[in-house]
């Protein structure tokens, strides 16, 4: 048997405005994602820095 | 250029109140989408229509078609604006150069233009793809990068958004398994007909599915914000259909 037929809702589409904000609230970052990004910014920072290759005669004086 | 049978939406005002509008209305993506993303730029009209459909108790129907093209775009706007939202919590905690930073930096701020500039701010796939590789890089004992950013922002925005329309614009959904015994569906859907209107019209295989679908039915009317869709399916269904766009899609 067919299910009767559904009619739109007087003010339907405020209403989904308003919980699409809501839904869409900012939420935090998860802590394991945090982590895993903040090791990885403190390994780049311990790894030694590049050294210099000396391209021309400016870059070989003392200043 | 407009077929000449395709109307604004304010036409609407006397569809409602004649007799067709009893068999309802068939939205395509576009109209749904645009009534339930408060930034689309059809988003108060939609809203208009949809109270007009309210007061006249008109039926709305849409089918799996337009399902799969409205979450697929919701995706790819959420992505975009939780990308956002990763940089706004990641811009406190990390200082340094990381590529990911600066390609977030750079998101970011084409998002706002696009918005500023009332653009669509859906992200493309190719975007997509940057990002899900750049965070797949951070591997972490829960999952990588990327699935820890769809589950953590993602997953839970993503899992409501039908609802919106099956349950909040209360739209009725035409099932296509059951087209046969279907009271909506009069004729039989053919793959034919509908790579034919693809053939002829050059028009997406989504789209031509979407369109033979609603020629095969008894609904008498389209929404749609998309002209190229409007104008195929008033040169096919010579005069037998009504055809609706925003006013403001009619330029």
């Amino acid at each position: 048997m067919e299910k009767p037929l559904k009619i739109p809702k007087k003010g339907a589409v405020a209403r989904v405005r308003e919980k699409y904000k809501e839904l869409t609230r900012r939420r935090p970052v998860p802590a394991a994602l945090k982590d895993a990004l903040i090791q990885e910014e403190q390994s780049r920072q311990d790894r030694p820095a590049r050294k210099r290759i000396a391209r021309s005669d400016s870059d070989l004086e003392t200043p | 250029m407009r077929h000449p049978a395709v109307s604004g939406f304010s036409a609407l005002r006397e569809f409602v109140r004649h007799e067709d509008s009893r068999s309802g209305v068939f939205a395509d993506t576009s109209i749904l989408f645009s009534a339930t993303y408060p930034l689309d730029a059809f988003n108060g009209e939609s809203e208009q229509a949809f109270d007009l459909f309210s007061e006249f108790t008109v039926p709305v129907f849409t089918n799996v078609n337009v399902r799969v093209e409205y979450m697929e775009n919701h995706r790819r706007i959420l992505i975009a604006e939780n990308l956002c939202d990763l940089l706004g919590d990641l811009e406190s905690i990390l200082k340094g150069p990381l590529p990911l930073l600066e390609r977030l930096k750079s998101h970011r701020k084409t998002y706002r233009q696009k918005i500023k500039e009332e653009r669509s701010a859906k992200m493309d796939v190719g975007q997509i793809k940057i990002f899900r590789e750049l965070l797949s890089e951070f591997d972490t004992p829960e999952g990588s990068g990327w699935e820890l950013f769809c589950q953590g922002y993602l997953h839970s925005k993503l899992m409501p958004i039908w609802k919106f329309v099956t349950d909040d614009l209360n739209v009725n959904f035409i099932s296509l398994r059951a087209a046969d015994a279907s009271p909506y569906i009069i004729h039989p859907l053919e793959w034919d007909t509908a790579v034919d209107l693809m053939g002829r019209y050059g028009i997406a295989s989504m789209d031509a599915m979407i369109v033979n679908m609603f020629l095969a039915s008894n609904i008498s009317a389209l929404l749609t914000a998309d002209l190229e869709m409007a104008n195929c399916v008033a040169k096919e269904s010579k005069g037998l259909k009504r055809i609706f766009i925003p006013d403001s899609a009619m330029s």
